[in-house]
């Protein structure tokens, strides 16, 4: 019916165009929120205390224009790519632009191991539904929803990473790497380099804190599919598939999930917010190089000195990314539901 | 003298639940040779959807549980055989299609797939990659051999591992066409008129009498020996009703399946079925060639259900009914089950249930055939009004 | 004999709310014990709060001459650098970070709920609650694109530092999930066949909300609401490990806080008791609000409350489940109608 090649297009690009005025509310509400109950003055000498006269003069000047034309200039400026600069060191976008590919690698990392672990997780637990098996995947999965990240990340960069011989700090052992990092994502670069050595010193370094990321919000998912995975399961199609003979790894995994896993994509989006909220923590315990850990310094935590416009841009590139991940899930949906109509 | 396909021996199921153990099927013999069509009959809860349900052992076992008797299909008894082994005996030995044709069909997979999904089950097993159950038994004696010529001959025989079989399947699973060749030859073998369009089509854009003819030509694509049809045909509306049937009476002709006909409609099986089994409260209590059974039935209950169907759709005055109702199964009476309900009831009814047995001493050299009834007073029956 | 046989169904008895809550907790011992958690946790804190003395031997900011101890009968938790009881500062802690909890949670369900509401019934078009809906709408979308621990840091940098500002800072960040949630399942009650009949009968619209649609949402709502607990929880512990809430040690102990001041004074490798106590205390108090609230939605949802009924079921093995309602084709996804449909069955199943 509606669910040809082109058709697709038109899906695709009717929720990109969507996508946009969501976008521009995200900058307007960061921005004017953020530029709430304080003078210039104020803004100046907390967020820039520890800098020097000239630049406290600068900020007082440039927050001391009215609301509007800040806005205006925020905006030009972000047209031309210039997220705002920063007291010390590279500038604001320049950060992102590195960091944000190590956040994504990692956040897709994460998602890897949620799907391959957890769904699994949640076919079983459907299975053995109010037997040992279902109140064992349950305990699981609520110990990590009831973990605080941080906790979950301490206990892993602590305990867990020495006692399994994993490592517990950066993207790759060395400081220096000998290659080129066209992508930013450890694994990748390492991989388009050849380099064996370095790819599985890079998968090493990635493992614990994408466990500690998908052990934490796994449970949205592993939930989910057992729920809808309860609900197929009675369903006659099922019998069908049992009655062809095919053995009952294939009819839950071929049939019963195909269509259990439709609801499923949709929370997935949804723990796209979850999983970036929690890179904010682990890359910080896990001295990953990505925009959690940036965020965490621009926000002015554990005591570093906070960056304003740091801190607007992290938020709206968050608020986009969660906004990108839930048209990822919309569209994944749509894929997987054949009662979806594409145009 | 043939050997049955199906061979039920006093059957027992129970399900236990909460609110206690129901003994959906008691006592339950039938046996189906090759070609023939049995209907079972009987109101909802008698337990016949149990007993088709509990032949592939397709009934949760938790719940449900089968505790004496026998199943034996093509000389295996299902009983003994471990829940892993299951799969073996389904789809190629024993097929099923099931009410709800929407339900039935996966939503996610087009027509296509669906079906080659059970053409491939059943060339992997003729290849031998899969094990399948009828490896080893003897080759069985059909009294008319399949008739190779026609269309539906060819298409639906049991499967027998054998060398050309097995060179079949394998040229057919590498040569694409000639597999979507196969598809649609099961597509038209249900009289679809347009097969290569409905390939591409998913169930949720189709009818239902389309339905249940893909549901129909996917069980018979893995050739079974014996094909369950539970109340195929109860979710359609009466037109599309009559089409199926009148198709899967002439399926009947080409096919080399046994079949086994559930429905709760008399007027089907009437006019499907070769042989009845009227079933009430988990017993059977009347088995013979529908004609026998339907014209003169030796059974109080198959008379009173036969005279409770409105005739005709006249308004002749109040329908008739059977006082009563049907007993809970976890406490069922003493004896007969039917005896509360009866007019011919007396003290021996309540004592041990009367078995299934020939009227007017009737008997057949291998016992098909034969009008049984499971009442003490099976010849007063025809006396009744 | 001529009187008919009993009917086959068992005989019902009229079973009170309560004793079907009992039966199928009982039937669930997962929640069983999240239940009885949750109650100790409840009656912990109410005697530290009243009474500490009977729980709490010592001061949040008492030292003792006993440094760094391992855990033992007369320091449980252990004691820090300076002598100081963790057990005591735990406990101390308890009651002000589920009172937290229950606030933040509280507050959101309470704004959530009312804008819900009225998102989702109150919204013909063309009326001032109309346009009222549709711009609750948007901001709610908006809002819920942020990442909520990244929205509540944010907040507290302009809210200031502090327990108080935390707690605003978190409600503001929280509402946006209750809205959707709300008008999720009003929109799904609003058109059952009752609801049109009851309007038929003439049953004003204020009527029907209260108490027709109201009582429908309620059950997914509670069900949402004790996970929650857990949940805000640990994301104002979060914060408060980041360093913006409280101030440890200090007259007021909060476990983020807690965790945050030993993990970063680098005591926690060599006496890891000294962190992992208010990390352990967290995780037991959000697991039991998330046991029993995650049993409570299985018990609530009819689809997978079959799982755990089959033994103390009165009816006879289940029939057929109708098919799976799909859900209209989805939106962009800022339109909250799948999401909301999606948070829903999330809380609802």
């Amino acid at each position: 019916m509606g669910r040809s090649l082109s058709d697709l297009f038109v899906f695709v690009g009717k929720r990109l165009l969507q996508l946009i005025p969501v976008v521009l509310g995200v900058i307007v509400l960061t921005f004017f929120v953020s530029h709430l109950d304080f003078t210039a003055s104020t803004l100046c000498h907390e967020w820039y205390f520890h800098a020097g006269s000239t630049t406290l003069e600068n900020c007082e000047q440039k927050y001391g224009l009215p609301l509007t034309d800040q806005f205006w200039n925020y905006l030009t400026s972000l047209a031309h790519g210039n997220w705002g600069a920063a007291v010390l060191g590279s500038s604001v976008g320049s950060e992102i632009d590195q960091r944000l590919p190590a956040t994504i690698e990692l956040v897709l990392a994460s998602l890897f191991l949620m799907v391959v672990i957890g769904i699994p997780l949640g076919v079983i637990a459907a299975q053995y539904a109010g037997r040992l098996g279902d109140h064992l995947v349950r305990i699981l999965y609520l110990s990590g929803w009831a973990t605080p990240t941080y906790l979950g990340a301490v206990i892993a960069a602590i305990f867990i990473g020495p006692y399994l011989g994993l490592p517990t700090s950066g993207e790759y052992s060395t400081v220096f790497v000998p290659f080129p990092q066209y992508t930013h994502m450890s694994v990748i670069d390492a991989m388009i380099a050849l380099n064996l050595p370095y790819t599985i010193d890079a998968i090493s370094h990635l493992i614990l804190p994408a466990a500690v990321l998908a052990f934490i919000n796994m449970g949205i998912a592993t939930r989910m599919t057992r729920a809808s995975m309860l609900e197929v399961l009675p369903l006659d199609y099922v019998r069908s598939a049992r009655m062809k003979g095919l053995g009952e790894f294939w009819v839950l995994y071929k049939h019963a999930l195909r269509n259990a896993l439709i609801t499923t994509t949709t929370v997935l989006g949804l723990t796209a917010g979850g999983l970036l909220a929690g890179t904010v923590v682990v890359e910080e315990v896990f001295d990953w190089p990505g925009i959690g850990q940036y965020a965490y310094t621009v926000i002015g935590g554990g005591g570093s000195s906070p960056n304003f416009d740091g801190a607007i841009a992290v938020v709206i590139v968050f608020a986009i990314a969660v906004v990108v991940a839930n048209l990822a899930a919309d569209i994944l949906y749509g894929l997987l539901d054949p009662r979806v109509d594409w145009r | 003298m043939t050997d049955p396909v199906l061979d039920i021996e006093h059957l027992e199921i129970t399900y236990t639940v909460g609110a206690g153990t129901f003994r959906a099927v008691s006592d339950v013999s039938l046996k189906i040779y090759p070609r023939q069509v049995i209907g079972i009959v009987g109101e909802t809860g008698c337990g016949k959807s149990t007993l088709a349900q509990a032949i592939p052992r397709l009934l949760p076992e938790p719940p449900a549980s089968i505790g004496s008797g026998q199943i034996v299909f093509r000389g295996t008894d299902l009983v003994k055989v471990p829940k892993r082994k299951l799969p073996m005996v389904r789809g190629t030995g024993i097929a099923m299609i099931f009410q709800e044709p929407l339900n039935s069909l996966n939503p996610a997979f087009r027509v296509f797939d669906q079906i080659a999904e059970s053409i491939r089950i059943r060339h992997y097993r003729e290849m031998g990659w899969v094990k399948s159950f009828t490896g080893g038994d003897p080759p069985f004696d059909y009294s008319k051999p399949p008739v190779a010529s026609s269309v539906g001959g060819a298409l639906v025989r049991s499967v027998v591992p054998d060398g050309a079989l097995e060179e079949a399947a394998r040229d057919r699973l590498r040569n694409r066409s000639e597999f979507r060749e196969e598809v649609l030859r099961y597509l038209r073998l249900v009289r679809i008129n347009d097969p290569e369009t409905i390939l591409n089509l998913y169930p949720h854009e189709l009818s239902g009498g389309m339905r249940q003819r893909i549901m129909i030509a996917m069980a018979l694509s893995e050739k079974p020996s014996l094909l369950i049809a539970d109340e195929p045909t109860s979710a359609l509306d009466v037109t599309i009703q009559a089409q199926v049937l009148t198709l899967m009476k002439e399926l009947i002709d080409e096919v080399d399946a046994a079949i086994l006909f559930i429905s709760h409609d008399l007027g089907v099986i009437a006019e499907t079925a070769d042989e009845v089994g009227v079933m009430y409260a988990g017993r059977m209590v009347e088995y013979g060639p529908v004609a026998e059974v339907f014209r003169s039935p030796r059974h109080p209950y198959t008379k009173a259900l036969l005279r409770a169907a409105p005739a005709h759709y006249k308004a002749d005055g109040p329908l008739s009914t059977i006082a009563g109702s049907v007993p809970n199964l976890s406490r069922p009476p003493p004896g007969c089950r039917f005896h509360p309900r009866c007019v011919l009831a007396q003290d021996v009814c309540r004592g041990d249930p009367p078995p299934l047995a020939p009227v007017d001493g009737a008997s057949a050299e291998d016992g098909r055939g034969v009008h049984r009834s499971a009442c003490y007073f099976s010849d007063k029956v025809p006396g009744l009004p | 004999m001529t009187a008919p046989s009993p009917a086959p169904t068992p005989t019902h008895r009229r079973e009170s709310q309560l004793s079907v809550f009992w039966r199928v907790l009982r039937a669930n011992p997962l929640s069983l014990i999240g239940f009885i958690l949750v109650v100790l946790i409840g009656v912990t804190a109410l005697i530290v709060l009243v009474a500490p003395h009977l729980l709490v031997p010592y001061g949040p900011l008492q030292q003792t001459s006993a440094r760094n101890a391992a855990p033992s009968w007369a320091h449980p938790f252990g004691t820090d650098n300076l002598g100081r009881d963790i057990y005591s500062n735990v406990m101390l802690a308890l009651p002000l970070d589920l009172g937290i909890g229950f606030a933040i949670a509280g507050s959101a369900l309470l704004i959530g709920g009312v804008l819900g509401l009225i998102a989702g019934f109150y919204n013909a078009p063309g009326t001032l609650l109309g346009y009222t809906s549709i711009a609750v709408l948007r901001v709610t979308d908006i809002f819920l694109s942020f990442p909520s621990l990244i929205l509540a840091l944010a907040l507290t940098r302009v809210l200031g530092l502090g327990v108080g500002p935390s707690v605003l800072a978190i409600t503001i960040t929280w509402w946006p999930f209750y809205v959707r949630l709300v008008r999720g399942e009003v929109l799904a009650v609003k058109h059952l066949p009752y609801v049109s009949a009851a309007r038929a009968a003439g049953v004003t619209e204020n009527r029907i909300v209260l108490r027709h649609v109201l009582r429908n949402v309620l059950e997914p709502v509670i069900v949402y609401f004790t996970l929650d607990i857990g949940t805000v929880l640990v994301t104002y512990s979060t914060i408060g490990y980041i360093g913006v809430a409280s101030v440890y040690p200090g007259p007021q102990p909060e476990w983020g806080a807690m965790l945050a001041y030993y993990q970063q004074t680098g005591s926690a490798s060599i006496y890891p008791w000294i962190v992992l106590a208010p990390g352990a205390a967290i995780f037991v108090t959000v697991l039991a609000f998330s046991l029993l609230g995650d049993g409570l939605r299985d018990i609530l949802d009819p689809r997978t409350r079959r799982a755990f009924v089959r033994g103390t079921s009165t009816h006879d093995p289940p029939a057929e489940a109708p098919l799976p309602a799909a859900p209209s084709a989805p939106d962009a996804p800022q339109e909250t109608e799948v999401p909301a449909a999606v948070a829903a069955a999330e809380a609802g199943s």
